[in-house]
Protein backbone atom coordinates (compact mmCIF):
# COMPACT_ATOMS: atom_id res chain seq x y z
CA UNK A 1 0.00 0.00 0.00
CA UNK A 2 1.28 3.27 -1.06
CA UNK A 3 1.87 5.57 1.50
CA UNK A 4 2.45 9.27 0.51
CA UNK A 5 1.92 12.28 2.77
CA UNK A 6 -1.40 13.00 4.30
CA UNK A 7 -3.81 15.04 1.59
CA UNK A 8 -5.42 17.50 3.22
CA UNK A 9 -9.27 17.21 2.56
CA UNK A 10 -11.01 20.72 1.78
CA UNK A 11 -13.54 21.49 4.55
CA UNK A 12 -16.05 23.71 4.65
CA UNK A 13 -15.77 26.25 6.43
CA UNK A 14 -17.41 29.80 6.92
CA UNK A 15 -15.47 32.59 6.83
CA UNK A 16 -16.32 33.39 10.73
CA UNK A 17 -15.33 30.32 12.05
CA UNK A 18 -11.96 30.33 9.94
CA UNK A 19 -11.34 33.90 11.39
CA UNK A 20 -12.55 32.76 15.16
CA UNK A 21 -9.60 29.71 14.61
CA UNK A 22 -6.84 32.18 13.30
CA UNK A 23 -7.51 34.81 15.91
CA UNK A 24 -7.29 31.87 18.58
CA UNK A 25 -4.04 31.06 17.21
CA UNK A 26 -4.97 28.26 14.83
CA UNK A 27 -2.19 28.51 11.90
CA UNK A 28 -3.93 25.54 10.40
CA UNK A 29 -6.76 27.52 10.14
CA UNK A 30 -4.73 30.34 8.32
CA UNK A 31 -2.93 27.45 6.19
CA UNK A 32 -6.67 26.27 5.05
CA UNK A 33 -7.25 30.29 4.30
CA UNK A 34 -4.25 30.51 2.16
CA UNK A 35 -5.35 27.72 0.50
CA UNK A 36 -8.65 28.83 -0.48
CA UNK A 37 -7.88 31.83 -1.59
CA UNK A 38 -4.07 32.14 -2.98
CA UNK A 39 -4.95 31.59 -6.50
CA UNK A 40 -7.17 35.04 -6.64
CA UNK A 41 -5.41 36.82 -4.44
CA UNK A 42 -1.94 36.25 -6.34
CA UNK A 43 -3.82 36.77 -9.89
CA UNK A 44 -4.73 40.31 -8.16
CA UNK A 45 -1.39 41.11 -7.68
CA UNK A 46 -0.57 39.82 -11.21
CA UNK A 47 -3.13 41.42 -13.07
CA UNK A 48 -1.51 44.79 -11.45
CA UNK A 49 2.26 43.97 -11.41
CA UNK A 50 2.76 41.80 -14.67
CA UNK A 51 5.31 40.13 -13.09
CA UNK A 52 5.50 36.59 -11.88
CA UNK A 53 8.00 37.21 -9.01
CA UNK A 54 6.55 40.89 -7.73
CA UNK A 55 2.76 39.17 -7.65
CA UNK A 56 4.79 36.50 -5.25
CA UNK A 57 6.01 39.42 -3.41
CA UNK A 58 2.98 41.08 -2.91
CA UNK A 59 0.53 37.91 -2.62
CA UNK A 60 2.62 37.18 0.56
CA UNK A 61 2.84 40.65 1.99
CA UNK A 62 -0.69 40.55 1.38
CA UNK A 63 -1.49 37.24 3.72
CA UNK A 64 0.87 38.69 6.12
CA UNK A 65 -0.98 41.86 6.44
CA UNK A 66 -4.04 40.04 6.63
CA UNK A 67 -2.86 37.70 9.44
CA UNK A 68 -1.81 40.79 11.63
CA UNK A 69 -5.29 42.17 10.86
CA UNK A 70 -7.43 39.58 11.07
CA UNK A 71 -9.05 40.62 14.17
CA UNK A 72 -10.51 43.62 12.54
CA UNK A 73 -12.11 41.92 10.08
CA UNK A 74 -15.81 42.91 10.04
CA UNK A 75 -17.94 39.81 9.12
CA UNK A 76 -20.97 41.96 6.99
CA UNK A 77 -18.49 41.36 4.36
CA UNK A 78 -16.66 38.16 2.55
CA UNK A 79 -13.22 37.40 3.67
CA UNK A 80 -12.43 36.68 -0.19
CA UNK A 81 -13.49 40.67 -0.85
CA UNK A 82 -11.64 41.89 2.58
CA UNK A 83 -8.39 39.95 1.32
CA UNK A 84 -8.45 40.68 -2.44
CA UNK A 85 -8.87 44.88 -1.43
CA UNK A 86 -5.71 44.59 0.73
CA UNK A 87 -3.84 42.27 -2.53
CA UNK A 88 -5.15 45.12 -5.15
CA UNK A 89 -3.86 47.77 -2.22
CA UNK A 90 -0.83 45.96 -2.27
CA UNK A 91 -0.41 45.25 -5.47
CA UNK A 92 -0.98 48.77 -6.55
CA UNK A 93 1.66 50.25 -4.04
CA UNK A 94 4.61 47.85 -5.07
CA UNK A 95 3.73 49.14 -8.47
CA UNK A 96 3.92 52.73 -7.69
CA UNK A 97 7.53 52.14 -5.82
CA UNK A 98 8.82 50.08 -8.75
CA UNK A 99 10.26 51.10 -12.01
CA UNK A 100 8.13 49.86 -15.14
CA UNK A 101 9.71 46.87 -16.88
CA UNK A 102 9.07 46.11 -20.49
CA UNK A 103 8.81 42.16 -21.13
CA UNK A 104 11.20 41.65 -23.96
CA UNK A 105 10.60 38.03 -24.23
CA UNK A 106 6.82 37.10 -24.63
CA UNK A 107 7.23 33.56 -24.27
CA UNK A 108 8.72 34.46 -20.28
CA UNK A 109 6.37 33.27 -17.58
CA UNK A 110 5.59 36.63 -16.89
CA UNK A 111 4.35 37.67 -20.16
CA UNK A 112 0.63 37.49 -20.43
CA UNK A 113 -1.15 35.87 -23.37
CA UNK A 114 0.76 32.80 -23.58
CA UNK A 115 -2.12 30.83 -25.46
CA UNK A 116 -1.79 33.23 -28.50
CA UNK A 117 0.68 31.16 -31.08
CA UNK A 118 1.89 33.57 -33.85
CA UNK A 119 5.06 35.07 -32.03
CA UNK A 120 3.86 38.29 -33.76
CA UNK A 121 0.89 38.41 -31.71
CA UNK A 122 2.35 36.71 -28.41
CA UNK A 123 4.85 40.24 -28.67
CA UNK A 124 1.61 42.78 -29.26
CA UNK A 125 -0.16 41.19 -26.86
CA UNK A 126 2.35 41.58 -24.14
CA UNK A 127 3.16 45.49 -25.29
CA UNK A 128 -1.27 45.87 -24.84
CA UNK A 129 -1.08 44.35 -21.69
CA UNK A 130 1.52 46.85 -20.81
CA UNK A 131 -0.56 49.74 -22.15
CA UNK A 132 -3.56 48.20 -19.85
CA UNK A 133 -1.82 47.49 -16.76
CA UNK A 134 -0.36 51.26 -17.17
CA UNK A 135 -3.57 52.82 -18.17
CA UNK A 136 -5.09 51.38 -15.10
CA UNK A 137 -2.49 52.37 -13.18
CA UNK A 138 -2.73 55.76 -14.01
CA UNK A 139 -6.61 56.52 -12.74
CA UNK A 140 -6.74 58.13 -10.15
CA UNK A 141 -8.61 57.04 -6.88
CA UNK A 142 -11.39 56.09 -6.22
CA UNK A 143 -11.91 54.76 -9.75
CA UNK A 144 -8.77 52.79 -9.96
CA UNK A 145 -9.40 50.77 -6.88
CA UNK A 146 -13.18 50.11 -7.95
CA UNK A 147 -11.71 49.02 -11.90
CA UNK A 148 -9.01 46.48 -10.40
CA UNK A 149 -11.26 45.64 -7.97
CA UNK A 150 -13.81 44.24 -10.33
CA UNK A 151 -11.55 43.07 -13.51
CA UNK A 152 -8.13 42.04 -11.79
CA UNK A 153 -10.23 40.75 -8.44
CA UNK A 154 -13.50 39.69 -10.23
CA UNK A 155 -15.36 40.81 -7.25
CA UNK A 156 -19.29 41.93 -8.46
CA UNK A 157 -20.48 45.34 -7.45
CA UNK A 158 -22.07 44.08 -4.50
CA UNK A 159 -18.99 42.56 -2.78
CA UNK A 160 -17.10 45.91 -3.99
CA UNK A 161 -19.58 47.89 -2.05
CA UNK A 162 -18.82 46.03 0.68
CA UNK A 163 -15.21 45.55 0.61
CA UNK A 164 -14.36 49.34 0.28
CA UNK A 165 -18.10 50.33 2.38
CA UNK A 166 -19.26 52.20 -0.19
CA UNK A 167 -23.32 52.57 -1.49
CA UNK A 168 -23.43 50.18 -4.42
CA UNK A 169 -24.56 53.30 -6.25
CA UNK A 170 -21.05 55.54 -5.66
CA UNK A 171 -19.48 52.08 -6.62
CA UNK A 172 -21.59 51.92 -10.22
CA UNK A 173 -20.28 55.50 -10.98
CA UNK A 174 -17.05 54.83 -9.65
CA UNK A 175 -16.98 52.05 -12.08
CA UNK A 176 -18.70 54.11 -14.66
CA UNK A 177 -16.42 57.07 -14.89
CA UNK A 178 -12.88 54.89 -14.50
CA UNK A 179 -13.92 52.91 -17.52
CA UNK A 180 -14.76 56.35 -19.15
CA UNK A 181 -11.31 57.62 -18.30
CA UNK A 182 -9.68 54.54 -19.65
CA UNK A 183 -11.78 54.70 -22.98
CA UNK A 184 -9.52 58.13 -23.72
CA UNK A 185 -6.24 56.82 -21.72
CA UNK A 186 -6.28 53.36 -23.73
CA UNK A 187 -3.93 53.42 -26.70
CA UNK A 188 -6.38 52.94 -30.11
CA UNK A 189 -4.44 48.98 -30.93
CA UNK A 190 -6.04 48.11 -27.45
CA UNK A 191 -9.28 50.03 -26.76
CA UNK A 192 -11.23 48.04 -29.90
CA UNK B 1 -19.31 30.91 -16.79
CA UNK B 2 -17.20 33.51 -14.71
CA UNK B 3 -17.98 36.45 -12.46
CA UNK B 4 -16.13 38.90 -15.53
CA UNK B 5 -18.94 37.26 -17.73
CA UNK B 6 -21.66 39.15 -15.94
CA UNK B 7 -22.64 42.04 -17.08
CA UNK B 8 -22.40 45.16 -15.20
CA UNK B 9 -25.59 47.27 -15.17
CA UNK B 10 -23.53 50.65 -15.01
CA UNK B 11 -26.70 52.58 -16.32
CA UNK B 12 -28.30 54.50 -18.82
CA UNK B 13 -25.07 56.07 -21.92
CA UNK B 14 -22.93 52.58 -20.32
CA UNK B 15 -22.99 50.74 -24.00
CA UNK B 16 -20.14 52.85 -25.10
CA UNK B 17 -17.77 51.82 -21.98
CA UNK B 18 -18.85 48.03 -22.83
CA UNK B 19 -15.88 47.96 -25.34
CA UNK B 20 -13.38 49.01 -22.34
CA UNK B 21 -15.12 46.58 -20.17
CA UNK B 22 -14.32 43.71 -22.33
CA UNK B 23 -10.66 44.77 -23.05
CA UNK B 24 -10.16 44.55 -19.23
CA UNK B 25 -12.25 41.52 -19.30
CA UNK B 26 -9.59 40.10 -22.08
CA UNK B 27 -6.80 41.18 -20.31
CA UNK B 28 -7.84 39.39 -17.35
CA UNK B 29 -8.28 35.79 -18.56
CA UNK B 30 -5.12 36.08 -20.57
CA UNK B 31 -3.44 36.08 -16.89
CA UNK B 32 -5.37 33.69 -15.47
CA UNK B 33 -2.19 32.36 -14.19
CA UNK B 34 -1.93 29.15 -11.47
CA UNK B 35 -0.78 29.87 -8.18
CA UNK B 36 3.01 29.54 -8.56
CA UNK B 37 3.96 26.13 -5.65
CA UNK B 38 6.35 28.25 -3.82
CA UNK B 39 3.96 30.64 -2.51
CA UNK B 40 1.90 28.82 0.05
CA UNK B 41 5.25 27.51 1.83
CA UNK B 42 6.37 31.32 1.57
CA UNK B 43 3.41 32.78 3.27
CA UNK B 44 3.48 30.24 6.19
CA UNK B 45 7.51 30.84 6.91
CA UNK B 46 6.42 34.49 6.70
CA UNK B 47 3.40 33.90 9.10
CA UNK B 48 5.30 31.58 11.51
CA UNK B 49 7.05 34.67 12.93
CA UNK B 50 4.49 36.66 13.30
CA UNK B 51 2.40 36.44 17.00
CA UNK B 52 -0.45 35.06 16.44
CA UNK B 53 -3.59 37.30 15.44
CA UNK B 54 -5.64 37.81 18.58
CA UNK B 55 -7.41 40.79 19.88
CA UNK B 56 -4.78 42.24 22.45
CA UNK B 57 -2.16 41.89 20.01
CA UNK B 58 -4.07 43.46 17.11
CA UNK B 59 -5.11 46.48 19.57
CA UNK B 60 -1.45 46.81 20.54
CA UNK B 61 -0.42 46.67 17.18
CA UNK B 62 -3.22 49.20 16.52
CA UNK B 63 -2.34 51.35 19.15
CA UNK B 64 1.48 51.28 18.38
CA UNK B 65 0.42 52.29 14.85
CA UNK B 66 -1.45 54.88 15.90
CA UNK B 67 -4.80 53.71 13.82
CA UNK B 68 -7.72 54.55 16.00
CA UNK B 69 -10.23 52.41 13.34
CA UNK B 70 -8.17 49.51 13.98
CA UNK B 71 -7.55 50.19 17.40
CA UNK B 72 -11.31 50.44 17.63
CA UNK B 73 -12.11 47.15 16.09
CA UNK B 74 -9.80 45.61 18.17
CA UNK B 75 -11.09 46.82 21.01
CA UNK B 76 -14.44 45.76 19.78
CA UNK B 77 -13.12 42.17 19.65
CA UNK B 78 -11.62 41.91 22.77
CA UNK B 79 -14.85 43.11 24.38
CA UNK B 80 -16.98 40.75 22.71
CA UNK B 81 -13.83 37.89 23.53
CA UNK B 82 -14.38 39.15 27.37
CA UNK B 83 -18.26 38.93 27.27
CA UNK B 84 -17.92 35.36 26.08
CA UNK B 85 -19.64 35.97 22.39
CA UNK B 86 -15.97 35.20 21.03
CA UNK B 87 -14.03 31.90 21.42
CA UNK B 88 -10.70 32.10 23.14
CA UNK B 89 -8.74 30.15 26.29
CA UNK B 90 -8.98 31.45 29.54
CA UNK B 91 -5.22 32.67 29.04
CA UNK B 92 -6.47 34.95 26.35
CA UNK B 93 -9.34 36.05 27.95
CA UNK B 94 -7.34 37.55 31.07
CA UNK B 95 -4.84 39.37 28.50
CA UNK B 96 -7.98 40.79 26.91
CA UNK B 97 -9.88 41.54 30.27
CA UNK B 98 -6.54 43.28 31.50
CA UNK B 99 -6.28 45.44 28.06
CA UNK B 100 -9.73 46.26 28.75
CA UNK B 101 -9.95 47.80 31.95
CA UNK B 102 -6.42 49.10 31.30
CA UNK B 103 -7.85 51.13 28.11
CA UNK B 104 -10.84 52.23 30.38
CA UNK B 105 -8.36 53.85 33.35
CA UNK B 106 -6.58 55.36 30.94
CA UNK B 107 -9.84 56.68 28.53
CA UNK B 108 -11.67 57.70 31.80
CA UNK B 109 -8.41 59.51 33.32
CA UNK B 110 -8.21 61.28 30.02
CA UNK B 111 -11.72 62.41 29.78
CA UNK B 112 -11.58 63.51 33.31
CA UNK B 113 -8.75 65.81 33.03
CA UNK B 114 -10.15 67.10 29.34
CA UNK B 115 -13.37 67.84 31.58
CA UNK B 116 -11.55 69.85 34.11
CA UNK B 117 -9.42 71.48 31.93
CA UNK B 118 -12.27 72.63 29.66
CA UNK B 119 -14.29 73.96 32.28
CA UNK B 120 -11.50 76.03 33.84
CA UNK B 121 -11.13 77.24 30.40
CA UNK B 122 -14.78 77.78 30.34
CA UNK B 123 -14.14 79.81 33.70
CA UNK B 124 -11.60 82.20 32.44
CA UNK B 125 -13.79 82.62 29.36
CA UNK B 126 -16.93 83.49 31.31
CA UNK B 127 -15.11 85.80 33.44
CA UNK B 128 -13.15 87.70 30.99
CA UNK B 129 -16.42 88.60 28.96
CA UNK B 130 -18.56 89.45 32.19
CA UNK B 131 -15.97 92.22 32.70
CA UNK B 132 -14.60 93.61 36.14
CA UNK B 133 -17.81 94.13 38.51
CA UNK B 134 -19.58 97.38 39.55
CA UNK B 135 -17.30 97.38 43.06
CA UNK B 136 -14.34 97.19 41.08
CA UNK B 137 -15.51 99.71 38.68
CA UNK B 138 -16.10 102.46 41.82
CA UNK B 139 -12.61 101.57 43.47
CA UNK B 140 -10.39 102.38 39.80
CA UNK B 141 -13.20 105.24 38.64
CA UNK B 142 -11.52 108.11 40.91
CA UNK B 143 -10.06 110.25 38.06
CA UNK B 144 -6.34 110.88 38.03
CA UNK B 145 -6.96 114.50 39.12
CA UNK B 146 -4.07 115.71 41.19
CA UNK B 147 -5.62 116.45 44.37
CA UNK B 148 -5.46 119.68 45.21
CA UNK B 149 -4.10 119.35 48.93
CA UNK B 150 -0.62 119.54 47.69
CA UNK B 151 -0.54 122.04 45.54
CA UNK B 152 -2.87 124.70 48.04
CA UNK B 153 -0.18 125.67 50.46
CA UNK B 154 -1.68 126.65 53.76
CA UNK B 155 -0.37 129.93 55.42
CA UNK B 156 1.90 127.78 57.21
CA UNK B 157 3.48 126.59 54.46
CA UNK B 158 3.78 129.76 52.82
CA UNK B 159 5.39 131.84 55.48
CA UNK B 160 8.72 129.65 56.03
CA UNK B 161 9.71 130.03 52.29
CA UNK B 162 9.59 133.56 52.00
CA UNK B 163 12.23 133.75 54.56
CA UNK B 164 14.05 130.99 54.23
CA UNK B 165 16.51 130.76 51.46
CA UNK B 166 14.75 129.86 48.58
CA UNK B 167 16.10 126.33 46.48
CA UNK B 168 15.86 125.61 43.37
CA UNK B 169 13.41 122.62 44.52
CA UNK B 170 11.14 125.00 45.78
CA UNK B 171 10.39 127.55 42.63
CA UNK B 172 7.50 125.07 41.38
CA UNK B 173 5.77 124.82 44.15
CA UNK B 174 5.05 128.37 44.66
CA UNK B 175 5.13 128.56 40.99
CA UNK B 176 2.37 126.81 40.39
CA UNK B 177 -0.21 129.31 42.44
CA UNK B 178 0.22 132.12 40.15
CA UNK B 179 -1.15 134.64 42.92
CA UNK B 180 2.06 134.08 44.76
CA UNK B 181 4.95 135.58 41.60
CA UNK B 182 5.68 138.57 44.15
CA UNK B 183 6.54 137.04 47.18
CA UNK B 184 9.00 134.29 45.25
CA UNK B 185 10.83 137.18 43.22
CA UNK B 186 11.49 138.82 46.15
CA UNK B 187 14.04 136.99 48.19
CA UNK B 188 15.69 136.17 44.90
CA UNK B 189 15.89 139.92 44.56
CA UNK B 190 16.91 140.68 48.06
CA UNK B 191 19.60 138.20 48.51
CA UNK B 192 20.52 138.86 44.88
CA UNK B 193 20.78 134.80 44.74
CA UNK B 194 20.54 133.86 41.16
CA UNK B 195 18.35 130.77 42.05
CA UNK B 196 15.70 132.29 40.46
CA UNK B 197 16.29 133.00 37.21
CA UNK B 198 14.42 130.30 35.24
CA UNK B 199 17.85 128.95 33.74
CA UNK B 200 18.47 127.94 37.07
CA UNK B 201 15.96 125.33 37.30
CA UNK B 202 16.16 122.20 38.34
CA UNK B 203 14.93 119.52 36.22
CA UNK B 204 12.08 118.86 38.35
CA UNK B 205 10.50 122.45 37.92
CA UNK B 206 10.90 122.47 34.59
CA UNK B 207 7.00 122.79 34.34
CA UNK B 208 6.87 125.62 36.32
CA UNK B 209 9.35 127.35 34.39
CA UNK B 210 7.26 128.58 32.15
CA UNK B 211 4.93 130.33 34.86
CA UNK B 212 8.43 130.88 36.75
CA UNK B 213 8.27 134.44 38.13
CA UNK B 214 12.13 134.78 36.06
CA UNK B 215 10.54 137.33 33.93
CA UNK B 216 8.68 139.12 35.98
CA UNK B 217 12.26 139.68 38.13
CA UNK B 218 13.80 140.72 35.00
CA UNK B 219 11.18 143.49 34.66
Amino acid sequence: MPSGPPVRQPVRVTDDELVLAITSGDREAFATLVEREALMVYRVCYRVLGSVSDAEDAAQETFVLAYRALATFRSQGSLAGWLRRIATRQALRQAGRRRPTVHLDPTSPGAPFTAAADPARLLMSAQEAEDVRRAVGGLPEPYRETVVLRYFGELTLEEIAHATGRPLGTVKTHLRRGLARLRDSLPASVAT
Amino acid sequence: MTRLDRPDDLGPGSDELTGVARDLEAYARGTAHAVPPELLPRVLTAVAREAPPTPPVTFARAIAALAPRDAARAFGAMLALVGGQRRGGVGLRLRAAALVVATVLVLGSAAAGATVGGAQLVHGWLVTQQGPSPTATDLVSPTPMPSPHPVTPTPADRSPHPSARPTPSGGPDESAEPSEPAESAQPSEKDGDPSGDPSDDGPGSSGGGAQSPGPSSDD
